[in-house]
């Protein structure tokens, strides 16, 4: 058998995948890295795409894109480093880090 | 090779550059003398003041290949962005002073995040959107915890992280999807693309239509309509959230009144302000580019979130017994009469110079609120709206402006906020098929006047407590004068600011 070859929408089918169960775990998980990770899902989705885009629509010398998705891989970086630094934060002074548990501050 | 000027970005670039010399400083100079690095983070602000002020455009100018825009309304915008956030460093001189150590970098952090505000009222690319985007946040929620021995410091961060990162994933799949649609990063190529003809930016190339690429792909004609236009309405929508969650726009506002009661009270009331004034310069800039090509049905959205922005602002906000969470929901209502203008601007420049002339009073008015509450809150320990109890008797004069203040916020005549609310309501009414929102906003003003009025009650026929108002710090007084003033000078002179505004913008 002989498959397809992999084009743009099989990317995007995938992306969206990705970038509904990130939501999903942000959603669902109660335990602040668990929502940390399910962000990080979503900005990987995001990449696909803008990979994707650009491989398939824009000529070979503009990489717009994937300059783009660069700029998201360090800045998702930056921001896993501020979020566990505010979580372990949070974990020193409340010894839990789910976030159910964060009732200080209430309506 | 297409012409790119590095002096457009002289403002961002010196306020960079300060916000490293305050970062340096505070490592060299001795301990006793920490509050100089701070003093020279209030004074430096004249910088990138001056290159704003010199930087004033024609019309509309793009530098940078098309990724960087500078007109007259970011450059109103980045004058409100600097004033504001010079007040709110003299706001946190005081409320710092128990800071064991880190007291330098508190003022590096919110001119790095001022930085980033001050490109995002300017950005006119995808990607330039986006990086500023997380300049604001990141700075903005390590601010938020920056009281590490407050348990509701850290869990204000905790919530402002998860749901800021959250909101900031899904408006990145919202813009990934917008770059598709529209085959380049620069927002104005996209708007050409979608008007099939129009000015393009000297970066425009011309890439393969998403459509076209889709049908090779061997997907019916039929289904790639659909598809494609599938992709937009999620692509608005996922930005439109990300946006919302900035401005604290209601249903995506659950942050806010976590993070403005647990922030330290200089924060709050630089979150009350300043990450609005760039969403909303945001908001204009997309909305004046790709009205009606690509946003059509965007006003009609943002009407219908103005709404309910506004009536669970203002109704939430009646039952809260702490003041900062009080003045976190009533700063989303004004979020929600902010709308109104967008809405508006999307046909008339009217809605643009109404929104104009309420940030101004928005940034006198609620800044004003937040150095009350801090003098009071110095002196009775707290934010209760029960420590006001009595203040009349107490310290008249601080409950005299306070009422000002809130007289202001409600839109109550001769303010600032009701030239703000005036102008809004006007332009709105003026459009005629906005007029609905006008009362709408009218309504919930008229909602409003129950808990601003309650502070005042409070102040004025509560029992006054033991406590005695006896510390005033210098720079928080200050502030208090200088946003009295303002919202003061703002409302009974309002022909001044708005033909400053008519003939710069």
């Amino acid at each position: 058998m002989i498959l397809p070859p992999v084009g743009l929408l099989h990317y995007l089918i995938l992306s969206v995948c990705l970038f509904s169960f990130g939501l999903l775990a942000v959603i669902t998980r109660r335990h602040a890295i668990g929502i940390l990770l399910g962000i990080e899902l979503m900005l990987n989705s995001a990449n696909l795409n803008l990979v994707a885009f650009s491989h398939f629509l824009s000529p070979d010398t503009v990489l717009d894109g994937q300059v783009f998705a660069l700029m998201v891989i360090a800045l998702a970086a930056c921001e896993a480093a501020v979020g566990l630094a505010i979580i372990l934060r949070f974990y020193r002074q409340a010894a839990v880090t789910d976030v159910a548990d964060a009732k200080l501050l209430k309506w | 090779m297409p012409y790119s000027n590095l002096s457009v970005f002289a403002p961002e670039l010196s306020l960079c550059g300060l916000a490293i010399l305050v970062l340096v400083a505070d490592l060299i100079v001795p301990r006793a003398w920490r509050r100089v690095p701070a003093g020279l983070a209030a004074v430096g602000l004249v910088v990138p003041l001056y290159f704003v002020a010199r930087l004033w455009p024609e019309p509309l100018q793009f530098e940078f290949t098309g990724a960087y825009a500078i007109d007259g309304f970011s450059g109103a915008f980045k004058i409100l962005l600097l004033f504001a956030a010079f007040l709110v460093i003299l706001l946190s001189f005081d409320y710092l002073r128990k800071l064991q150590r880190g007291f330098g970098e508190y003022f590096a952090l919110l001119l790095f995040s001022l930085t980033g505000m001050m490109l995002l009222t300017g950005a006119a690319d995808l990607i330039v959107i986006y990086l500023a985007f997380e300049m604001i946040s990141l700075s903005c929620y390590v601010l938020t915890g920056y009281m590490k021995r407050d348990p509701r410091s850290n869990e204000a961060a905790l919530k402002y992280f998860l749901y800021g990162a959250a909101a900031s994933g899904v408006m990145l799949y919202g813009i990934s999807l917008l770059y598709g649609l529209g085959g380049s990063t620069r927002i104005m190529d996209i708007a050409a693309r979608f008007m099939a003809s129009g000015p393009t930016t000297a970066a425009a190339v011309e890439p393969a239509f998403l459509q076209t690429a889709l049908v090779q792909a061997g997907v019916p004609e039929l289904y790639v309509m659909r598809l494609t236009g599938l992709m937009m309405s999620l692509a608005v929508v996922l930005v439109t959230v990300g946006l919302g969650f900035k401005i604290a726009m209601v249903p995506f506002h659950a942050w806010a009144p976590d993070a403005y009661e647990g922030a330290p009270t200089p924060v709050t009331a630089f979150l009350s302000v300043a990450p609005k004034l760039a969403g909303f310069a945001l908001i204009l800039r997309l909305l004046l580019m790709w009205y009606p090509a690509l946003l059509l049905h965007w006003p009609a959205l943002l009407a219908s979130l103005a709404t309910i922005t506004m009536f669970g602002g203002n109704l939430w906000a009646i039952r809260q017994t702490n003041i900062k969470r009080m003045l976190a929901y009533s700063s989303i209502a004004h979020a929600g009469y902010l709308l109104i203008g967008v809405v508006v601007a999307a046909k008339d420049l009217m809605g643009l110079h109404a929104i104009i002339v309420y940030f101004v009073a928005y940034l006198f008015m609620n800044l004003g609120a937040f150095a009350i509450v801090l003098l009071v809150a110095r002196n009775m320990g707290s934010e209760e709206i029960s420590d006001f109890s009595g203040l009349y008797h107490t310290a008249p004069a601080l409950a005299a402006v306070m009422i000002i203040f809130l007289l202001s916020l409600t839109g109550i005549p001769p303010t600032a906020g009701f030239l703000g609310k005036l102008l809004i309501f006007g332009a709105a009414i003026g459009s005629g098929e906005w007029a609905w929102l006008a009362v709408v906003g009218i309504i919930n003003s008229a909602i409003s006047v129950y808990y601003y009025m309650n502070v005042a009650r409070v102040m004025y026929f509560g029992k006054a407590g033991r406590q005695q108002v006896t510390v005033w710090p210098v720079g928080v007084v200050t502030v208090t004068v200088v946003c009295l003033l303002g919202t003061l000078a703002v409302g009974l002179f309002p022909q001044v600011i708005i033909r400053l505004i008519q003939q710069y913008i």
